[in-house]
């Protein structure tokens, strides 16, 4: 097992992470910029060091202080959390040339499955369902054309490197597609250094379902079951909840065990999650997320299963020893995301010092968040404050505890999107649990 | 506040003036159609004694501090050296006349070493590191005093 870990993290993530080490036995050290010398996340770990300036690229991003971080305290691991480095392959090949463990998938598994055109391809050839398009990277305008007779309109053209929605277009006709195809590809190339697209058909009203699997790198791996996260605006996740509230049990199993079988086929180590669209009672493969997901929590709710300590045991070499039919769904759990934003003002991010903090508390809330009273939020980072996750015996449960913490949570001193939560909680659609990623458009 | 139309200047005024007596740091005062909202630049003051969790950070990073000293901070996480040996005659000490430019250490981080610089001609008032030491991002490595032309 390893003796200590440096979290490259900051915020909720590296505090979850600190406290899954806590539980292991494992010392922990945390990095930090000048902007979060005041961080929880640095308070908590047992040894905390300043990496840099308040700017990601000057810190978080700055491989080199990590790394001689993580020498000059003899860490035998690093864990990525989510973002920053979590899926960058020359930090995994940094720290492997350091004698420094990676927590996470091999630099081969992250490359491939990273490349979503590639992704796409191994989905293919491991049984798991795709969106109809072309079959890689598309090279020029001509090929997009073609394909996009072939599958018919309307398509999406995506970035190979991407996410979050930049470099993403939507094309209703051949016109829309010849205009569209160079900005995507400038557009990937400004955003995620490569130019690379290509294009799918455009599924107009899905769910966002995805799959959570954990892999030993030797070929086992098992299904965690799934999250519903189509709770979504402009591509960011808002809202999640686990099971998927339309799924039948039959569903659920098909498309649980082509996730783990891709898995396995990878030979994937560590905790991922392959992402999907559902409409119509299909699912298409869109990308495999190669790391931890914020949403995580949902998981760990209905499963029982920590998975942040699954990743540390799994990186340590410890067999997994779960199975997908020992494993059950238990219940139904609730995410939201709170963020330092104005939902008044468009989401406009806030930040400023926390006047006054009440968590919410009570049977079955959990509260992941790096926040405390006297606090002040730093503005260069992500907006998201803390992440309120509820379970209850079934779905109206669940939502009733979700409106009762949202009701004890109090945060003073800029705007949170808790009041939003809290309206959409009342949603007619949402209740139905038959909403789509469109719920939010349809309701502005 | 009366259900005006408009926000007068009297009553900005007092608004403005009331907040910057009170020790918060947002206000939101909404007149009929009209809102404004007011924050201050927050300065953290935090006590190092009030931390509710020690960790082992090595050392109080800044600037310049009430009497004004000035300190060589390091520029990266490494290991700090001293720029001579402890046995030579130019060694570095408490006390010594720096030129700027002159190297007063070396942090040797993955494996490259780093040259750490006096930035401008100065009498070294404390070495606050010793040789070896582990350095972490904007840790004061010298405090200075600097010269006068």
């Amino acid at each position: 097992m390893f003796k200590k870990i440096l979290i490259a993290n900051r915020g909720e993530i590296a505090v979850r992470v600190i406290r899954a080490c806590k539980e292991l036995g494992i010392k922990t050290v945390a990095v930090y910029s000048k902007a979060d010398k005041f961080s929880l996340h640095r308070m908590i770990a047992d040894e905390a060091i300043c990496i840099g300036e308040a700017a990601s690229i000057d810190s978080y991003l700055y491989i080199p202080n990590i790394i001689s971080a993580a020498e000059l305290t003899n860490s035998d691991a690093i864990h990525p959390g989510y973002g920053f480095l979590s899926e960058n392959q020359n930090f995994v090949e940094i720290c492997e040339a350091h004698g420094i463990k990676f927590i996470g998938p091999s630099i081969s598994v992250m490359m491939n499955m990273s490349d979503k055109a590639m992704a796409k391809k191994i989905a293919r050839e491991a049984g798991v369902p795709v969106l109809p398009g072309s079959e890689g990277t598309v090279a020029d305008i001509n090929e997009a054309l073609t394909i996009a007779k072939e599958v018919g309109y309307p398509v999406i053209i995506k970035a190979s490197f991407g996410g979050g929605g930049r470099g993403m277009r939507i094309a209703k006709n051949a016109e829309e597609l010849a205009y569209f195809f160079d900005i995507a590809a400038s557009e990937a190339m400004s955003a995620f250094g490569n130019s690379s697209v290509y294009i799918e058909k455009f599924v107009e009203n899905p769910k966002h379902v995805e799959i959570q699997i954990l892999g030993d790198g030797k070929g086992k791996a098992v299904y965690l079951f799934e999250r519903d996260c189509s709770v979504q605006r402009k591509h960011q996740k808002l809202i999640e909840e686990s099971p998927c509230p339309v799924l039948s049990q039959q569903q659920r199993e098909k498309i649980c065990q082509a996730a783990a079988n891709l898995a396995s086929m990878i030979k994937y180590e560590g905790a991922g999650t392959l992402e999907f669209l559902y409409e119509n009672d299909e699912f298409y493969f869109m990308e495999m997320n190669t790391r931890l997901q914020v949403e995580h929590p949902v998981t760990e709710m209905v499963t029982s299963e920590d998975l942040v300590k699954w990743q540390i045991l799994i990186a340590a070499g410890h067999p997994l020893t779960l199975e997908s039919k020992d494993l059950k769904l238990n219940g139904h759990a609730i995410e939201c995301r709170i963020n330092a934003e104005n939902p008044e003002l468009n989401f406009m991010p806030d930040a400023g010092k926390i006047e006054e903090l009440i968590f919410p508390g009570g049977p079955n809330v959990r509260i992941d968040s790096f926040i405390y009273n006297g606090f002040t939020i730093p503005q260069y980072y992500d907006s998201m404050i803390a992440k309120l996750i509820v379970w209850g015996k079934d779905r109206n449960e669940a939502i009733a505890r979700m409106k009762r913490a949202l009701g004890e949570f109090k945060v003073e001193g800029f705007s949170t999107t808790i009041s939003f939560h809290n309206k959409l909680m009342d949603n007619k659609e949402f209740l139905s649990g038959k909403y789509t990623t469109k719920l939010l458009e349809k309701n502005e | 506040m009366k259900d005006k139309k408009n926000f007068d200047i009297t009553q900005l005024k007092n608004i403005a003036e009331d907040f910057s007596n009170t020790h918060a740091t947002s206000i939101y005062v909404k007149n009929g159609k009209e809102e404004i909202k007011l924050k201050k630049n927050n300065t953290v003051i935090f006590s190092e004694q009030s931390f509710q969790f020690e960790n082992t950070e090595k050392s109080e990073n800044s600037n310049i501090t009430e009497e004004k000293n000035i300190y060589i901070e390091a520029e990266r996480v490494g290991k700090f050296f001293s720029a001579h040996a402890p046995d030579s005659p130019d060694r570095i000490k408490n006390g010594s006349i720096v030129a700027g430019g002159e190297k007063v250490g070396n942090i040797v981080s993955m494996d490259v070493i780093y040259d750490v610089f006096a930035p401008f001609d100065v009498k070294i008032k404390e070495i606050m590191i010793e040789d070896g030491n582990m350095v972490e991002y904007g840790q004061a490595l010298f405090c200075i005093h600097p010269l006068e032309d």
